[in-house]
């Protein structure tokens, strides 16, 4: 990502970035893990940084909260800068680790009420919100039990209490679903959004596209350490110009009709593969009505059609040629 | 969305927050208990029973005169009739009557002054003398042993003044004379003090052993925080690194002057051990807990994996552990090995707490001891000061 991307991408809101980072790189030995990678986000949005495992999330994420000194590059937090000693900067920031990190030999409200002093939250105001927390992320019939005898997904939605304590201007999620059963996983999605929806700032990292996808403003694509794309899920699908696929499964003159739909506007392409017609199309809901007349006009009898929009897989896919997973 | 209503929290403030904490974790954990408290107090119990059970040292010893000289009647004269506090000595007839006694277990050990052995001071061969004991005799057979090793070492030296006296023309020394060497036997367990209680040596002792042995769980659990997040989120909040550095270690002082507090009040109460002057202990406890603190933090600071950090606190705690006389009392060390034990944290806590329960120092006298203890840890917890910031990932 350029600074001029992030100075873009901060005067799209009226108000300050919560966080703007630029030029960030961090290098180990030889290995270059984060290189040039700069963003912003604004009050209020949730931003996505997504990439396969060893992009340099974690590392981004540790620069950003003042964990890792910088090889180069610039952080601020409301307005202040960070560093290892950055105190004040650090006071604004919620970090939820990817592992669980809370004490097991302590109870779930021992544990908050722990963080939540550390952060600064004055003692007649900490068992407040401590509840509150807990009701949150629905553990408060579990408050006075030791985090050890939680099960998985709820020392996960634990270990996000933590980070909401303080009310931080921006709460870092570094992949909080890894390990998660699906129940546990939805809750803390539901949380996530809550938060979003109350105005809280998110940088949320994953590699999973479908949890970005639905929580995320925007988006940054980490790949090998540098910030290869960044914006809107619209704005990246866009950006790679592959547009929609409409599948039409039918009976008939399959080819046929392939031949037909390649001929209409808006078709960038047909093909027939078991049964099964996959029509290339720029915009899929404008090019239906073409594709139904089209079976008509050839003699197929349609028997299920799908509109498949690509996805940020597909967008990680077109710009790296290899898949997020891989 | 509602603004932060948090305050800066206050550097020491959170120290001492990390410290309760760390503290609160500490009395929940049952294996942490039985490592810093437990153990100790069992094995000190188990050890001081078997170097005699009690405070009061009792033994009985036999002597055997074969020879009948009036040097050796001197010597027996002098031996049953001293008073030397538990330690008897009682004139046996003859070897085998001594040899009965000791496997009867009338007599901890029997000291035969064999024929000649007068003679011995006046010619060329050296002078021996036999010690009976039973293997399982403990202190009893020690304390013959440094008996008999007094006797040669008088007649030794008296035939060395014999050969001078003839290499030089000067008169030599008729029987009288030589049966009138002053007799310096003295009965010390040296090192764990003249009339000391085992117990008050090896509490300690072994306090200490397990309290270095605890390091290792110190240091393995720093970086099993720095291994599951527990770190960064501390570090990612308004704490600073020395902070967080200062509020673990303080945990480890107040671990380790508690575990050796409580060490003290059981085997004081339980095993009736005297370990001194508690102005003198109090200080010796609390510098033993610095350098206990400073040397969790250096492991944590070297070792590079949590099995790691285990395995070098185990190795270095039971280094202190032997060269410092945990097991055996510094006292009956060679000496050369009771000067290397003073390089030890755990040999110069050892020697001051031998020479408090002996009953004549006090907390002045045992100061020099205390203050090293504070410069090992001091030195120690620097190093890790610098290093640790480094190993948590600051850069």
């Amino acid at each position: 990502m350029t600074d001029a991307a992030t100075a873009e991408a901060i005067t799209r809101s009226d108000a300050p970035a919560v966080l703007a980072c630029r030029g960030l790189r961090k290098t180990y030995g030889e290995r270059m893990a984060v290189d040039d990678v700069g963003f912003a986000i604004a009050p209020g949005e949730t931003y996505g940084l997504i990439g396969p495992n060893g992009a340099g999330k974690t590392t981004t994420i540790s620069m950003v909260c003042g964990l890792l000194t910088r090889d180069a590059g610039e952080v601020t937090v409301a307005g202040r800068p960070m560093g290892p000693g950055a105190t004040e900067a650090k006071g604004a920031i919620g970090l939820v680790p990817q592992e669980v990190a809370l004490y097991d030999e302590l109870s779930g409200e021992e544990n908050l009420r722990f963080f939540g002093r550390l952060q600064g939250l004055p003692r007649k105001d900490v068992a407040a919100r401590v509840a509150e927390v807990l009701e949150l992320v629905g553990l408060a019939d579990r408050a006075r039990d030791h985090v050890g005898e939680y099960s998985g997904g709820m020392k996960r939605r634990a270990n996000i209490a933590a980070g909401l304590l303080h009310r931080p201007r921006l709460l870092v999620l570094d992949e909080p679903t890894v390990g998660v059963d699906p129940q546990s996983r939805n809750a803390i999605l539901e949380s996530v959004e809550v938060l979003g929806g109350e105005g809280m700032s998110v940088l949320y990292t994953t590699h999973y596209m479908e949890e970005a996808e639905r929580l995320c403003d925007r988006i940054g694509i980490l790949d090998e350490g540098r910030l290869i794309a960044e914006g809107t899920r619209r704005e990246l699908i866009a950006r790679l110009g592959v547009g929609d696929r409409v599948d039409v499964s039918g009976t008939g003159d399959l080819a046929g009709f392939a031949e037909a739909c390649a001929a209409l506007p808006g078709v960038r392409g047909a093909d027939t593969r078991e049964g099964t017609v996959a029509v290339g199309v720029t915009d899929g809901g404008a090019a239906l009505a073409g594709i139904v007349a089209a079976a008509e006009h050839t003699g197929v009898a349609i028997t299920g059609i799908h509109l498949v929009e690509p996805d940020l897989e597909d967008v990680f896919l077109g710009l790296t040629g290899k898949a997020l997973r891989d | 969305m509602t603004e932060p209503r948090h305050r800066p929290t206050g550097q020491a403030r959170s120290a001492l927050l990390i410290a309760l904490t760390g503290l609160r974790r500490s009395v929940r954990s049952r294996a942490f208990i039985i490592t810093t408290v437990v153990g100790p107090i069992l094995l000190a119990g188990i050890i001081s029973l078997a170097f005699g059970g009690g405070s009061d040292f009792q033994a009985t010893i036999g002597i055997v005169d074969e020879d009948g000289s009036a040097m050796t009647e001197g010597f027996v004269t002098a031996l049953t009739g001293a008073d030397m506090g538990g330690l008897e000595v009682e004139r046996v007839d003859s070897v085998d009557a001594a040899r009965t006694q000791v496997d009867d277990d009338d007599l901890s050990a029997a000291i035969v002054l064999p024929a000649g052995f007068g003679a011995s001071a006046r010619s060329a061969a050296p002078a021996d003398v036999e010690v009976l004991t039973a293997s399982d005799r403990g202190v009893g057979g020690e304390v013959a042993r440094s008996i008999a090793g007094q006797l040669t070492d008088r007649v030794n030296a008296a035939r060395l003044a014999v050969a001078t006296a003839s290499a030089t023309g000067a008169p030599l020394p008729d029987e009288d004379e030589l049966a009138a060497i002053e007799l310096p036997v003295t009965v010390e367990a040296t090192g764990s003090g003249g009339d000391t209680s085992p117990a008050a040596y090896f509490g300690p002792s072994m306090g200490l052993l397990f309290l270095f042995l605890s390091i290792g769980t110190i240091a393995r659990q720093l970086l099993e925080e720095k291994r599951n997040g527990l770190l960064d989120r501390l570090r990612s909040g308004p704490l600073s690194d020395g902070a967080l550095l200062a509020g673990n270690g303080l945990t480890v002082l107040v671990i380790g002057a508690s575990s050796l507090s409580v060490i003290w009040l059981a085997t004081t109460v339980a095993m009736g051990a005297d370990w001194g002057d508690p102005v003198g202990v109090a200080l010796l406890i609390a510098a033993a807990a610095v350098a206990v603190a400073g040397l969790a933090g250096f492991i944590a600071a070297v070792a590079t994996t949590e099995q790691a950090a285990d395995t070098l606190a185990t190795v270095l705690a039971f280094v202190f552990a032997i060269v410092g006389g945990a097991f055996i009392p510094l006292g009956d060390m060679p000496e050369a090995l009771q000067r290397l034990a003073l390089l030890t944290p755990t040999g110069l806590a050892l020697r001051g707490f031998a020479e408090l329960s002996v009953g004549e120092a006090g907390a002045l006298d045992v100061a020099p001891y205390a203050f090293a203890l504070v410069a090992i840890g001091l030195v120690a917890g620097t190093i890790a000061a610098r290093l640790l910031p480094r190993r948590l990932g600051a850069t």
